[in-house]
């Protein structure tokens, strides 16, 4: 026996029977226990085998249903196997429950037994005449591990430092609330409405419509009638009609600041970055550089049956929902049909046909011609032009330059297209660059959808980016904000601005779904995009102090459009749906200022002509009201065919076309 | 026979694996029928006047714990009071509420502006801590299910060096600052996310907690109290407040002989060994010392609060919407392939991932002020430890730490003056 072992006299006999008694215990209770952890493992192993979860009978029969004439039987057998497992499953858990309690009894004599066992053979406690004098070592040395501790705890917070600096959330948190805004507490993130400086409240939480119906559902019974991309959306003084059901948008120059008019709100006119980027006169969709609207000489009413205020109307040979373009005393525009499509040039002040130019479908856009809807047509794409050719784009993708004369110049197919209603979107024109808008696919992930942009004399590419969005039938808009050029582009999921020069992507939002229709617009700072499934949505063209570019000012969900686009002019914006409500909101705040049921259809989108709103339904009626923070009807104009395109503005004229004319209506 | 019982626990960690990695996670039947579904949800919500009978249970377990440790000093009986609380609090109550939980909801209500306090969770709180200013830790000897637990399964303790208890004694206050900082950015309850004894308590958890309580189980079988003394961060309330006890637990009321048995009876290091005079040249050192760290002190808080503060990002990932804002940028950007459950359903809801990234961002600025708080409270706790360990106290006798003496009462049996004053035999006479 060493020294430091207890000197004490040893155990009783009765010590000993207990020592015996308790480690006997100890290990009957140890068997027991691995008794039952046997037991619950075999348990284990069966209730596997019953989890419905992972049962490939059900699968195999859920892959039968699918091809199954008759259903319900294999619909009555998955149910009865299902409910089988989920009892064979919760029996065995029941089993494994109760097995946990019997383990936990059995460790708890174990743990008892164990207990006695270590008093009966329990160490003497020894005295350490040291203990004093190691106090200060221990102090010292418990510094030491303080220390050492503390820079291990210095190490972690400095991993998560260096984490941090690639965490991507301070990309996101870029997007959204302006810095001022991101201390907001807890109530302001839980709320999900944050007002944003300047007054404008975002609205309420944005739930958007589960699903867009399938082009099946929209009418709940016949033949669905797709819904036509929306046409180009008027803004400003020369907003670019574009043929309604297909997304006649052309591309249109936003004007950062809106042509004086000398009544009403400053129009919504995209410019140009400077003179020369955009040709003037009407080159695409929406108005150009440096025109000035005189409102006063827009005629205010027309009657096409007795001729009022109808300076001419010509008829057009081939249909088409394209809008008239117009440059140097000129109009062009193009019309199509399964077999045939030509170009037309029409004399603007006395509407003669001067030339019509055929344009044979090019090889390479596939053998059959392209599969589009009855409302979209064959030609919905507006033309664009920029003062030397005149561009135009077809379904099955073929792209055309013509002289101011009808003269191919070049061509380019770029097809065959993958879009369900038919390719719609308009072309813009930057420079000298022609911009396409080439949204195919049902699916982002399919991978088709792309920007173009072609050197305007040549046809050559000058640069492509490939876009993250299905097929879309909206147009490219080109707007100057802060001093630079973007072009703005509206799909599902997001609406991306891209820089005109060089395609690169500026900023994107994402809020859009369904099928995108409606183009965007821009007044003012903001963009307006918009589609029936997700809503309307003014984002900030630019970043600055109110927020990133891109984030989103305001948004609703009231009378948002299907097929025409938003037309705004930095007061208000006007929204039109297919079915006839028309909705005006405040352009900043993006507060419902009216609604108007004008109990019509639509498919050509609102202009804003000065404090005038100038709107045309396919029975050929067109309503002007005011553009105003009130409901105010001005007066109406009347063409005996159905209009789709939405009509261009140049010179106190309006140049409309219907189904077969196109009208030019002038005051008398 | 240690060998014995270390496989079995062992054995029990395996076999256990599928009865505690059991978790109700069936989504309803697709196919209507007459079917019931089964109770998954642990614990149940309490009606309203029992919620009262587990506060009169409470009050009255801590009075008992009080009395018998500072009064009866009855090793014994505290022992039955520590089974009696594991069945009531631990296997009855499956855990919850708990009084180290509390916390949390304590932190909750107090930055969080949509949360009320229950009361019950209120009194769990405080009422521990109001003992703990009037006995000591009372809580920690009988009444706390999870040092309950650890008590009963001490079977060979083993003692902790000085130097590395002090040194782990830091994490109990990181993981107070981060359960707080957690809960009141509305994040998560990770206190009671990584309890590792309220798997045994309601039968289910993830494997992780399995593994996490077995192994604390095991370790607290050879070493006293590891949760305790390691990670509760309860405790470090507790820590602060014993010490202005009105009463509490002295090894002898007489005088101490200094044999030093009682500090080798504490398998908890909490016995204090007396220290002598220091000579001038260990004063001048401690005082330099002392000073030095001082002054770095509010380097320490500023540092450290300024390295959470940056580190904020990662912090905020445990807050699920920060996590959702997160996955929906990246899935936004292309940075990954197909969408997660929680993004699939969000986009099937017609929800605005601007939404998601405003809530987010929010979230982002509670957290970099919280990591300020956080950091900085544990500069300040590594700085006052540091300066504790150069304070030069004289003690001339083994005394409780009253800041770690859970009041178990073993020292009670192993001091020869209280077996003196108890009349009990001594060694040498017993048979």
């Amino acid at each position: 026996m060493s020294e430091h072992e207890s000197t004490l006299p040893g155990p009783s006999t009765n010590d000993e029977v207990s020592y015996l008694a308790a480690g006997l215990t100890t290990w009957v209770a140890l068997t027991f226990c691995l008794c039952v952890i046997g037991l619950l493992t075999v348990n284990a192993v069966i209730a596997r085998t019953h989890d419905p979860l992972a049962a490939e009978a059900i699968d195999l029969l859920k892959a039968d249903l699918a091809t199954a004439v008759e259903k319900e039987p294999i619909r009555a057998q998955i149910r009865d196997l299902d409910a089988q497992l989920r009892a064979g499953y919760f029996a065995a858990r029941q089993r494994a429950v109760q097995g946990a309690y019997l383990l936990g009894v059995g460790i708890a004599v174990f743990f008892l037994g164990a207990h006695l066992t270590a008093k009966f053979r329990a160490r003497s406690p020894l005295p350490d005449p040291n203990a004093a004098g190691r106090s200060w070592i221990d102090a010292a040395l418990s510094l030491r591990s303080l220390a050492a501790l503390g820079l291990v705890m210095a190490g972690g917070l400095l991993a998560l430092v260096i984490l941090a600096r690639h965490d991507a959330s301070a990309e996101y948190i870029r997007t959204v609330a302006p810095p001022e805004q991101v201390a907001a507490g807890p109530a302001a993130a839980e709320a999900g409405a944050v007002p944003l400086p300047g007054g404008a409240a975002q609205a309420g939480p944005q739930t958007v419509a589960v699903a867009p119906p399938s082009p099946a559902d929209v009418s709940g019974g016949a033949p669905p009638p797709p819904p036509p991309p929306v046409a180009v959306e008027p803004s400003g003084p020369a907003p670019a009609p574009s043929p309604a059901p297909t997304d006649g948008t052309p591309v249109v120059v936003a004007t950062e600041q809106p042509t004086p008019q000398p009544t009403g709100p400053s129009q919504d006119a995209p410019t140009a970055a400077a003179a020369g980027d955009i040709p003037a006169g009407w080159p695409t969709f929406r108005g150009a550089a440096g025109l000035k609207l005189d409102v006063a000489k827009f005629p205010l009413d027309w009657d096409a049956a007795s001729g009022k205020s109808v300076a001419w109307k010509t008829d057009i040979p081939l249909p088409g929902n394209n809008s008239p373009i117009f440059f140097d005393g000129r109009l062009f525009l193009s019309g199509a049909d399964e077999t045939r499509r030509e170009v037309y040039g029409v004399d603007a002040k006395t509407g003669k046909l001067l030339w019509t130019t055929p344009f044979d479908f090019m090889p390479g856009a596939g053998p059959d011609p392209p599969k589009v809807m009855e409302d979209t047509g064959y030609a919905a794409s507006t033309m664009g032009t920029d003062g030397q050719r005149v561009f135009s784009i077809y379904p099955d993708g073929n792209l055309a330059a013509h002289d101011l004369d009808g003269k191919l110049v070049w061509s380019k197919a770029l097809g065959p297209l993958v879009n369900v209603y038919g390719h719609a979107s308009s072309l813009a024109i930057y420079r000298d660059r022609l911009i396409v808008q080439l949204d195919q696919g049902s699916s982002a992930e399919d991978k088709l959808s792309a920007l173009i942009a072609f050197e305007a004399a040549t046809g050559k590419q000058a640069w492509r980016t490939e876009r993250p969005v299905r097929n879309s039938w909206s147009s490219p808009l080109v707007i100057e904000a802060g001093g630079k050029l973007q072009v703005i582009t509206s799909a599902d999921p997001f609406v991306i601005a891209y820089d005109p020069a060089t395609g690169a992507e500026l900023w994107r939002t994402k809020c859009l779904s369904g099928d995108v229709g409606p183009s965007p617009t821009y007044a003012d700072g903001l963009v307006y995009a918009a589609n029936d499934m997700a809503g309307v949505f003014a984002l900030r063209a630019t970043g600055g102090l109110g927020g990133a570019a891109g984030s989103v000012v305001w948004s609703a969900k009231d009378g948002i459009p299907d097929t025409t686009s938003p037309a705004a002019n930095g007061d208000i914006v006007v929204l039109v749906t297919s079915y006839g409500t028309v909705t005006c909101y405040d352009a900043k705040k993006g507060t419902k200022l009216w609604e108007e049921d004008l109990k019509s259809s639509f498919q050509s989108s609102p202009v804003i002509v000065g404090d005038r709103v100038y709107l045309s339904d396919i029975e050929g009626a067109t309503f002007i009201f005011a553009a105003a923070r009130e409901y105010k009807a001005l007066g109406t104009g009347k063409v005996a065919e159905p209009v789709r395109a939405t009509p261009a503005f140049v010179d106190g004229r309006i140049y409309l076309r219907s189904d077969t004319r196109l009208y030019c209506l002038a005051p008398e | 026979m240690r060998i014995a019982w270390l496989g079995a626990l062992l054995l029990l960690a395996l076999a256990s694996q599928r009865v505690a990695s059991e978790e109700f996670n069936f989504p309803p039947p697709e196919f209507s029928q007459a079917y019931t579904y089964p109770h998954v949800s642990s614990p149940d919500p309490r009606p309203g006047w029992l919620l009262y009978v587990d506060l009169a249970v409470l009050a009255g377990t801590l009075g008992l714990a009080a009395w018998l440790a500072l009064r009866t000093r009855n090793r014994r009986a505290l022992a039955v009071l520590a089974v009696f609380s594991l069945l009531y609090f631990g296997f009855f109550r499956h855990g919850c509420i708990c009084s180290v939980g509390s916390i949390q909801n304590v932190a909750l209500a107090a930055f969080g502006s949509e949360y009320a306090l229950p009361t019950v969770a209120g009194v769990f709180f405080l009422l521990p801590l109001l003992c703990a200013l009037l006995f000591g830790r009372v809580f920690c000897s009988a009444v706390c299910p999870l040092g309950a637990a650890q008590e009963l399964v001490l079977v060979r303790p083993l003692k902790v060096p000085l130097w590395l208890e002090n040194g782990l004694g830091l994490i109990p206050y990181v993981y107070l600052g981060a359960g707080v900082l957690f809960a009141a950015t509305g994040s998560a309850f990770v206190i009671c996310d990584y309890d590792p004894f309220v798997l045994f308590f309601r039968l289910a958890g993830s494997t992780g907690m399995l593994i996490a309580g077995i192994a604390t189980l095991l370790l607290a079988t050879v070493v006293g109290r590891p949760y305790c003394r390691f990670a509760c961060p309860y405790g470090v309330l507790l820590r602060l407040l014993a010490p202005f006890a009105r009463w509490r637990v002295r090894i002898t009321p007489a005088e101490c002989i200094n044999c030093h048995l009682c500090a080798d009876a504490c398998p908890y290091g909490a016995i204090r060994a007396p220290t002598p005079e220091p000579g001038s040249v260990a004063r001048d050192t401690g005082r330099g010392r002392l000073i030095l760290l001082l002054g770095l002190a509010p380097a320490f808080i500023a540092v450290a609060g300024g390295l959470a503060n940056l580190g904020s990002p990662i912090l905020a990932r445990v807050h699920p919407k920060v996590r959702l804002a997160n996955r929906l940028w990246a899935e936004e950007q292309g940075r990954v392939e197909g969408k997660t459950p929680a993004t699939e359903a969000y986009e099937q809801h017609g929800l605005l991932t601007a939404d998601a990234y405003r809530d987010a961002a929010a979230i982002h600025a509670r957290f970099r002020v919280g990591g300020w708080a956080f950091g900085g409270w544990i500069g300040l706790v590594l700085a006052l430890r540091l300066i504790g360990q150069s304070l030069r106290r004289h003690r001339p006798e083994y005394d409780a730490d009253p800041g770690a003496c859970v009041g178990c009462a073993r020292c009670y049996a192993a001091c020869p003056v209280e077996h003196a004053r108890e009349g009990l035999p001594r060694a040498s006479e017993t048979p």
